[in-house]
Order: C-alpha cells, then sequence, then structure tokens
C-alpha cells in the first residue's frame, strides 16, 4: 500500500503544478482588422475558435466592411489568422485562434489565472453569408440580426454560447445546424432566420431554443440527444407533429399536444397553417418541447 | 480607403497633442536618422522619427512616432509612454517592460494596427472563467458536509460545528474541506480534510486526497442519518451498525451531469466503537440497545473502492424515475513487514454492493415504486461487514438483520396513492418486503431458496407530506411467514 501511495504521489503531484510565471503574461496585444467586403455575392465565414470569450455581431454602421479586433496574452497566444479571399464572385473569411502549445505546463490550468483571449467582429450585412461556427471551450454572444444569412452552421464544445436574432432574415434560410458537445447552448428568435431544415444535436450538454415568433413556411426539425437536454420551443401559429424516440431512462415533456398513435400534434389542426415536423431522439436526456403563445 | 483616412487622421491627432502640464517636455523630430535611447536614460520628449528606426534601451516617459521605420525594444528598455510605429514593425526583446502603450499600424487591410499595453489596463475581467457555474461545481460531492447533530448508540453525540469549504468562491480549481466534531460518547474528535483538486469549468474531474477519523457503515442505504439521529433521540434506536475508520484516502472522482463515478484507495485503522450505555432519549427510556457485531480491533487495513451512481433527470421518489448505485471494495490487512500482502493473498476480501430503485407514475397521483439489492462477496467476509436483511429499510416486521450473510438479495414495492390521488391531506401506501441473505463464496440461489429460506412482510401505511419532503407516515406490516404479529413504525422518510 505505501509504494502504491508513492506511486500515485509521484503521479499526482505534478499536475498540481501551477507553471512557470512568464513576463508575457504582463501584457495584452489588440491586434484590429478591417476588410472592405465588396464586389461579391456572397460571403462565406468561417471561424475556428479555441478558447476564451467571442462577440460575433452585425456592422451596422459600416455594411460593407467587416472589422473586428482580438485581444489575447501572447505569452498564450499567437496573432489569430484573419484571412479574406475571394474567388469568382464568392468571398471567404477564415478565422483561427491560434493557441500556443506548452509542452512543459499542465494545460487545464489556462481555465483560471492565467490567459486572456478575447474577439470581437463585426460581419457585413449589404452579402448572403454562410456561417460556419466552431466554438471549444468559452464564452461566445452572437449576434445575427439584420444579416443575411443563408446557412448557419455552430459547433460549441465546452462553454456557454449565446445566439439572438431580433429581425427577420431578408432571405431564406437553406439549414441550421447546431451541435452542442457539453457545454450550454441558447437560441432567442431562430424563427426569424425563415430556416427550412434544422438539425440540432446535444451530447452532454444543454441548449434552449426558441423558435417563437411568426413562422410562414414548412419547416423539418431533427432533434437528438444524448446525455444531455434540450428545451424547444416553438410558436402556435403553426402545425406541429413530432416523432419522439425515447425510453424508460429519458425524459420527455411535451406541453400542449396531444398524443395521437405513435405522435404528438397540434390539438386544433388547421391546414391553412403552415407545418413543422420535428422527428426527436433522446439517449439518457431529457426532452422539454414547449409551445409559446 | 475611408478607413485608411481616418487611421491616418487619428494619428495626426496623436502626433499633434503635446503635454503643456510639464514645460519641460519639448517637441523633436528627425528626418531619415536612426534614433536611439541608451540604457539608463530617460526620454520625456515628444519624438517624431521619419524614414529612420527606433532603439530602445532606455526608459521612454513621453511619446515618440516612428514613420516609415522600424522600433527595437531591447532588454533594458522600459516604456511609460506611448510608441506608435507607421508602416514598419516592432521587435521586442523579452525583458522589456512595457507599462505604456504601443501602438503598430500598417496600411494595409487585414491587420490595420496593433495595441500593446499593460494587461491590467484591460477593461473588465483580465481572467476568462464562466461566471455562472452548476451547483453541482459550487459543492463538493466528495466531501458532502456533515449533519450538525448525529446521535447514535456508538458516538452518543456527534456535535460537528466546523464545516467549511474553501475554494476562492469558485474561482480556484482547487477546494479545501474540512468538518471537526467532538463524539460525546467516547469523548473524542472526529472530523476530515480534504483536498480536492478539479479539472473543467463545471469540475468534472476531480483528484482529492482525504485524512479522517469518521464512523463508517454499510447501512446508509436502510434510511438516512437525519432519522436514524431522529430514532434515537425519540426511541433510543439505531439502525446502523458502525466502526470507526482512522487514516487517509485518495482517489479520482468523475462527475458527468448524472452519472457519478469514484474510484479511491484507503489505509485506514479499523475498531469498533463502543455502544454507549446511558444513551438518553425522550421516549423508550429503557430500550435495550444492539450490541456490535464482532469488529477485530486495531486493525490497519487497506482498500480499494469504486463507486457508480446515476440517477433520472429530477430524480424523485414519487415522480417517473430511475437511480442505480453499485460500489465494490477490495480489502485486506495492510503490509505489516512480517506478513506481505499482494492484491491476490488469500487475505484479500471483495465486497460488492448495489441498488436499483425504478419509479413509475402509473396515472395521476398513483406511484409504482420498487426496489431491488443485491450484494455478493467472495465468502470471506468479517462479520460485521456481512450483509443483513431485515428491520426498518429492509424486510418489516423482522428484526434488524434476522438474516446475516456473505450474498444477499432484496426487493421491495410499493403503491402510494399520494395526496393528489386521494385529494385529501394524507396520502397511502401498500407495501410488500422480501430478502434472502445466505453464506456462500457464490451468488448462486434458486427460486426453491428464496421461497425456503427468504423472508418477506406487507403492510399498510398513512402519511402526509409533499412531493420532495415527507413529513411522516405510519406503517403496519405483517411477517407472510405464518407469525401472528403486527409491527407498527413511525417513518419520517419513504420507505426506500
Amino acid at each position: 500500500m505505501k509504494n502504491t501511495l508513492i506511486y500515485l504521489l509521484i503521479t499526482i503531484i505534478p499536475l498540481f503544478g501551477k507553471g512557470l510565471q512568464h513576463d508575457d503574461d504582463n501584457f495584452i496585444i489588440r491586434d484590429h482588422f478591417h476588410y472592405s467586403i465588396k464586389g461579391i455575392e456572397k460571403l462565406e465565414f468561417k471561424i475556428d475558435y479555441k478558447m476564451g470569450e467571442l462577440i460575433l455581431k452585425p456592422n451596422s454602421n459600416n455594411p460593407h466592411e467587416f472589422d473586428g479586433f482580438a485581444e489575447y496574452t501572447p505569452h498564450y497566444f499567437d496573432s489569430p489568422i484573419v484571412d479574406y479571399t475571394v474567388f469568382g464572385k464568392t468571398g471567404f473569411i477564415e478565422i483561427r485562434t491560434n493557441a500556443i502549445d506548452h509542452d512543459h505546463e499542465f494545460s487545464f490550468n489556462w481555465g483560471h489565472d492565467h490567459f486572456h483571449n478575447k474577439s470581437e467582429y463585426k460581419l457585413p450585412l449589404s452579402v448572403p453569408i454562410e456561417l460556419e461556427l466552431e466554438f471549444s471551450l468559452g464564452k461566445t454572444e452572437i449576434d445575427l440580426s439584420g444579416l443575411q444569412i443563408q446557412s448557419l452552421d455552430i459547433e460549441c464544445g465546452m462553454g456557454k454560447t449565446t445566439l439572438n436574432i431580433k429581425s427577420q432574415n431578408s432571405i431564406v434560410c437553406k439549414e441550421i445546424n447546431i451541435e452542442a458537445g457539453m457545454g450550454e447552448f441558447e437560441g432567442i428568435g431562430l424563427s426569424h432566420l425563415r430556416a427550412k431544415v434544422v438539425n440540432i444535436k446535444v451530447g452532454f450538454g444543454s441548449a434552449d431554443i426558441d423558435f417563437s415568433g411568426i413562422i410562414n413556411h414548412d419547416m423539418d426539425i431533427e432533434v437528438e440527444v444524448g446525455l444531455g437536454s434540450i428545451e424547444l420551443i416553438l410558436p402556435d401559429n403553426v402545425n406541429i407533429s413530432a416523432r419522439i424516440h425515447d425510453h424508460f431512462l429519458s425524459s420527455v415533456d411535451v406541453d400542449n399536444l396531444i398524443k395521437k398513435g405513435n405522435k404528438y400534434v397540434t390539438k386544433d389542426w388547421d391546414y391553412n397553417r403552415p407545418t413543422i415536423k420535428l422527428d426527436m431522439s433522446v439517449g439518457l436526456g431529457s426532452i422539454d418541447l414547449k409551445i409559446s403563445h | 480607403m475611408k478607413y485608411v483616412l481616418v487611421l491616418v487622421l487619428n494619428m495626426v491627432l496623436l502626433w499633434s497633442q503635446t503635454d503643456i502640464s510639464q514645460n519641460i517636455i519639448t517637441d523633436v523630430t528627425k528626418f531619415f536618422n536612426d534614433y536611439t535611447i541608451e540604457a539608463g536614460e530617460i526620454n520625456s520628449d515628444n519624438i517624431r522619427v521619419i524614414g529612420g528606426d527606433l532603439y530602445v534601451y532606455g526608459t521612454v516617459d513621453g511619446k515618440i512616432t516612428v514613420v516609415g521605420g522600424d522600433v527595437t525594444l531591447g532588454p533594458t528598455s522600459v516604456v511609460n509612454g506611448t510608441i506608435v510605429a507607421i508602416g514598419g514593425s516592432v521587435q521586442k526583446d523579452e525583458n522589456a517592460v512595457i507599462h505604456g502603450k504601443i501602438i503598430e499600424t500598417n496600411m494595409k487591410e487585414g491587420l490595420v494596427y496593433r495595441e500593446m499595453e499593460p494587461a491590467e489596463s484591460i477593461n473588465g475581467g483580465y481572467e476568462f472563467r464562466i461566471k455562472e457555474r452548476s451547483m453541482r461545481a459550487s459543492e463538493s460531492w466528495i466531501h458532502p458536509e456533515t449533519d450538525f447533530f448525529i446521535y447514535n448508540r456508538n458516538e452518543g453525540l456527534l456535535f460537528t460545528p466546523l464545516n467549511s469549504q474553501w475554494d476562492g468562491d469558485g474561482k480556484s480549481s482547487f477546494r479545501l474541506s474540512f468538518s471537526i466534531g467532538y463524539r460525546f460518547g467516547p469523548h473524542e474528535p472526529a472530523g476530515r480534510l480534504t483536498l480536492e483538486k478539479s479539472f473543467f469549468s463545471n469540475k468534472n474531474l476531480v483528484f482529492f486526497g482525504s485524512a479522517f477519523k469518521e464512523s463508517r457503515t454499510d447501512d446508509f442505504y436502510r434510511l438516512s442519518e437525519t432519522e436514524n439521529t431522529v430514532a434515537g433521540l425519540l426511541g433510543r434506536q439505531d439502525f446502523y451498525d458502525r466502526w470507526n475508520e482512522e487514516g487517509w484516502s485518495a482517489g479520482i472522482g468523475l462527475d458527468l451531469y448524472r452519472v457519478k463515478l469514484k474510484l479511491l484507495m484507503a489505509s485506514v485503522k479499523q475498531d469498533s466503537i463502543a455502544v454507549t450505555s446511558n444513551l438518553w432519549s425522550l421516549f423508550e427510556k429503557e430500550r435495550p440497545l444492539r450490541s456490535n457485531p464482532y469488529t477485530e480491533p486495531q486493525e490497519t487495513i487497506g482498500y480499494w473502492q469504486g463507486t457508480v451512481a446515476f440517477q433520472t433527470r429530477n430524480y424523485s421518489p414519487i415522480a417517473t424515475g430511475m437511480a442505480l448505485f453499485v460500489e465494490g471494495e477490495a480489502y485486506q490487512k495492510s503490509d505489516d513487514g512480517s506478513n506481505i500482502y499482494t492484491m491476490n493473498s488469500e487475505e484479500l476480501r471483495k465486497r460488492v454492493f448495489g441498488f436499483l430503485k425504478l419509479n413509475w407514475e402509473m396515472s395521476y397521483g398513483l406511484v409504482f415504486r420498487s426496489q431491488f439489492i443485491a450484494g455478493t462477496s467472495d465468502g470471506k467476509l468479517h462479520e460485521f461487514r456481512k450483509f443483513g436483511v431485515g428491520g426498518l429499510g429492509s424486510v418489516s416486521a423482522f428484526p434488524f438483520k434476522y438474516q446475516t450473510g456473505d450474498q444477499m438479495v432484496q426487493a421491495n414495492g410499493e403503491i402510494v396513492f399520494t395526496d393528489e390521488f386521494t385529494d385529501a391531506w394524507f396520502f397511502l401506501k401498500l407495501f410488500v418486503d422480501g430478502g434472502y441473505a445466505w453464506n456462500d463464496d457464490t451468488f448462486s440461489f434458486t427460486k426453491q431458496n428464496i421461497l425456503d429460506f427468504g423472508i418477506s412482510s406487507a403492510g399498510v401505511g398513512i402519511g402526509s407530506g409533499d412531493k420532495d419532503d415527507l413529513n411522516w407516515s405510519v406503517n403496519i406490516a405483517k411477517p407472510l411467514n405464518g407469525r401472528d404479529y403486527l409491527e407498527t413504525t413511525i417513518r419520517l422518510d419513504y420507505n426506500f
């Protein structure tokens, strides 16, 4: 037992090490970026944000421009890659955080004392945008109000992501894909995107997704929940037909729908209204389906 | 282009500013010449270098603007003022000290300019962390808070006034917890000190180490410690067999929302705690106290213990849901130098215990509750570690641990007619219990064994409470072996 204890201590103690203090920790760099977005018909915007705080919002004052800044501790991050290229009539903006790998330090310590990484990017309003967003660890606030969203793909790892859309998308969004891994995702005003197909996957985390508002078109929503939980709010101005695949280990709460065969459907079905078809499956997690009033 | 113009205007404004608060500051403009601030030199002037490079080895207190040249900050340089580099780059030695600000601009799209400044100058929090942590992360499940008062036949009154946890108000990944109390029965202190190091924002992964002197029981599943304390105070009863453990443990915990896993190793000195003969109670002052099962005195043992626990979301005793708990332990005497014990030695004893609770809200206000318990070992358990069936939290209307053995099975079922169903202040319940404990080195048993040797009982109950906080209930139970005996029990919790 003594030998085992010594071995255990030898294994664990290095994990408790705080790591070396660096002079580079004492100052930060703030990089400012700017691109003029003109002469294109579509913008593909892709971001891979490893960790830190991120804000994405519309560039309301300069609708033809992309602006932003990245503020970071140089010991832990290189300057982010913010590239803009144009091929034909399509523009591509690609943003990547560049974390520095310190092999000699235990990187789990990052969550607490040492690093700072905050970015804010403003997207142009003048062109349709296909968004592909990937966040690993941190806090992300996304405001897509006023932007022309052609498709939206969000993948959140850990941390918290908030998506807010306050005004109607001027174009139809072809598809929304949301994947909440181990973190929290909150989406408000998603009905404004006018999406026809929505795919939501929740792993260990939680997702609160609000589609309340006016929906004027048919919509297919597919939801997969593993060990996590989802609260999905749908509007009451549509017909709803929900098929839920669950078992005795999962928790399913459905409000204001009636069970008809193996489906939950709207009480007063009206063929003049658009229909939302839901296909939801849940493992050990929970689904909470609500209808807004 | 508009953006560049604005930028240039900003630069011109920056350039034209002159600090008039100190008369000694002067403006200097250098054309096509390099400019050097030597080590030890303190520069408080406003300097413009056009077409040349700037080298800094001393201290910059003023503002230096470099157009079309590079800036080099040497190892002895200190920047208290501002350096603006337009169209050039800034090279900084790692020992250079920046208290002021460095702005590096490029007249092109993309990275248009860069600022460098002390970390303290950032508005808002310097450190990044998730501010809204879950409750799970703010409370320790490795070192749960001990009840303020615990009352039982071994410890008498265990008073634990000091229960503290420190983790920098949730900002630190370390947590130090301690509970220190005093046993008024044997007149000795008891407590636990735990250090945890967690990883991830919700503290999902925890390494921990504890030093402790505490009582331990295998009967925790029968009833809560609080209800056992009330039974002691009111009726001079104790439904736990306890022993003392003094030593240390270390391990790892994994918290995956509804699933928790814990693996620990421990080295402890085990001993019995003598029964306190003068246990005070409000009623039943003369009730004889149950003696301890035999415990080998002053035995130092080492053990490995693994625990898995799972609950469905918002688990509640009277709502549809499931809870699972499994704990496995391998223990043996510690190596004392003369006898070397290994994990393969004859001394090693293995014990596995688990329960499954399944609740089903069959219809409005009507809940079917069930519990299945199994215990198994390799047939070598010490007397005080054997499984027992019978008594409160096990099979009603039978004495406490009526049967003991190296193996056990137990099943409990009840239908609760909640107050929503009765539409009155009370609920009703019908319950049935069954169990069987036997000595063997394998878990195998037949239906005939259960019929021949198992014990069972059935009963009814009435009580009042709400969904998650039962106030009280009265059970009347009868054994199903033909004995003409009725047992009345007052419970302050659900039967299981």
